[in-house]
């Protein structure tokens, strides 16, 4: 008998008493009863496991030759099932357990999305939602196929929509349609980035309203994209009705001024712990508040808070807590050496001006450095000025308005000797 | 008794002379010693005696004795019988 039959016949442990167990072992295999695990604990004492429906015999047969038997241990399931069928509650629990997960693994619990970049995914969750894919509802009324072409009818930006639910997890997979970017084919004016002066221009597309040599100013046009009206391309725009303005296109190459200005102070402070510490708690549910706890006497320290609200997905309780701790500092002003303090503030500036400066900046020459120590009523430190000249391109699309567009065509005085470059 | 003996012969002859299982035919005790852990016994004839250190089985040849330590049967059937225990010596005395 395999285990597993062992187990669902149940099997009783006996011990055999009485003068020479041995014939009481012969009697049973001849009875062709299956004894295992036979152990001889005492000269008079046999144990055995027998099948737990063979005991009633192996009692009589034990009677007869004098022994006595008796049960010492039980396995298997009828004895566990007896016992469960004690505990009725233990039982009816665990039924209704069994049940609620049951009924609860037919729903859909956790809806998620993937694959949304530009679009989203509130939007795609909020259409779900709309054609019955939300939290709580059961499987079997989610018709995937369907929800997947209304998905893709309701938001256009998506080429390819997936709804695979696994267990309680929807998850909605969309693609969406490469759109060719409107700003590449939109009409509108190169103006400038920023100040500067204007070193060289290479039209691409439109007309350039301004020569080299030329200050320029932070938003001045530079090349026009508006066609003029001699140009056949204008009439032809027109003819469709659409406003007679290309895509204009160029490099701008300027001589622009940075600057910065950093400071470095001549002492430095520093931020001991001095171990004391404080908990407030804040709460907050919906208009009201509170606190727990007293605020903390010190004159420096440093705060951190942690803000807990709790709540089930995306859904959140209106209640929110934020434990604020406060750890004391001792504050331990430490003074720099003036070449140090120097140094750091250059370090600042330098940094401030690298930032300013466009990819493709070209420094050619050297910058101008200003230093200078100041020292007011509170403390003393340096200040370092920076400024780097710098040969960049300048130019900054800027697309026109749908009335700019109809507007009448300027007179472009400077750029009258220049050629119009027309648009693709 | 000599019938018996005469019939037992030849069966004997006739089981060897067309080269048939002996212990199926002839009831012939078969014992398997796994290494020095496990014997196990088919057509056996009952247990004569059997504590933790000893085990004596009848069988049609004699019976079959079985020392050693910690002995214990793990199961017995009708035909066959399993030992598991330190087995020392297996020997059978007429």
């Amino acid at each position: 008998m395999a285990g597993w039959s062992r187990s669902i016949c149940g099997t009783v442990i006996i011990m055999v008493q009485g003068p020479r167990p041995e014939r009481f072992l012969n009697s049973a295999v001849e009875a062709r009863y299956v004894l295992r695990q036979v152990r001889r604990v005492a000269p008079d004492i046999l144990v055995a496991a027998i099948p737990a429906p063979a005991f009633r015999k192996l009692r009589i047969l034990a009677r007869n030759g004098g022994w006595k038997i008796s049960v010492v241990q039980r396995f298997g399931w009828p004895f566990f099932l007896r016992k469960l069928l004690r505990r009725r509650g233990f039982v009816v629990g665990a039924v209704l357990c069994l049940l609620v997960i049951y009924a609860l693994s037919g729903h859909i619990w956790f809806i998620s999305v993937s694959g949304a970049v530009v679009v989203p995914q509130e939007q795609i969750l909020a259409v779900a939602r709309e054609h019955g894919l939300r939290m709580g509802v059961p499987k079997s009324k989610v018709a995937q196929k369907s929800l997947e072409r209304q998905i893709l009818l309701a938001i256009d930006r998506l080429a390819w929509v997936n709804v695979e639910v696994s267990g309680t997890l929807a998850t909605i997979r969309v693609a969406e349609k490469e759109i060719p970017e409107a700003a590449l084919t939109q009409p509108g004016d190169v103006v400038a980035r920023c100040d500067g002066v204007v070193q060289e221009i290479v039209t691409l597309y439109g007309i350039p309203v301004v020569a080299p040599g030329e200050v320029v100013t932070a938003g001045q046009l530079l090349i026009s994209g508006l066609l003029p009206v001699q140009d056949k391309a204008y009439h032809d725009k027109a003819a469709k009705g659409e406003p007679p303005y290309i895509r204009a296109h160029g490099v701008v190459t300027a001589r622009v001024w940075h600057e910065a200005v950093a400071e470095a102070g001549l002492l430095v402070r520093h931020e001991v712990p001095t171990g004391k510490s404080s908990r407030r708690l804040h709460w907050q549910w919906g208009a009201h508040q509170g606190v727990w706890g007293a605020e903390a006497d010190f004159t420096h320290y440093r705060e951190r808070t942690v803000s807990w609200q709790p709540g089930w997905g995306s859904w959140r309780l209106p209640l929110r807590i934020i434990w604020e701790t406060r750890h004391e500092v001792q504050v331990n002003a430490v003074e720099v050496n003036a070449d140090e303090a120097t140094a750091n503030a250059l370090s600042a500036a330098w940094e401030q001006v690298q930032a300013q400066l466009p990819p493709g900046a070209v420094v050619d020459k050297p910058a101008h450095i200003q230093m200078e120590t100041v020292e007011d009523s509170a403390e003393a430190y340096v200040r370092v000025h920076i400024v780097v000249e710098a040969i960049e391109d300048i130019h900054q699309f800027q697309p026109i308005t749908e009335s700019a567009a109809y507007i009448a065509q300027p007179t472009v005085s400077r750029s009258s000797r220049l050629q119009p470059i027309p648009g693709p | 008794m000599v019938v018996r003996r005469t019939w037992h012969s030849l069966k004997e002859q006739f089981v060897r002379c067309l080269e048939l299982p002996q212990d199926t035919l002839l009831d012939l005790p078969k014992v398997t010693l796994i290494g020095a852990r496990q014997l196990q016994v088919e057509n056996h004839r009952g247990v004569l005696e059997y504590n933790t250190h000893k085990i004596r089985i009848n069988t049609t040849q004699g019976e079959l004795v079985v020392d050693g330590a910690r002995l214990r049967i793990t199961g017995i059937f009708l035909q066959e019988m399993v030992i598991d225990g330190r087995i020392n010596s297996v020997g059978f005395i007429r």
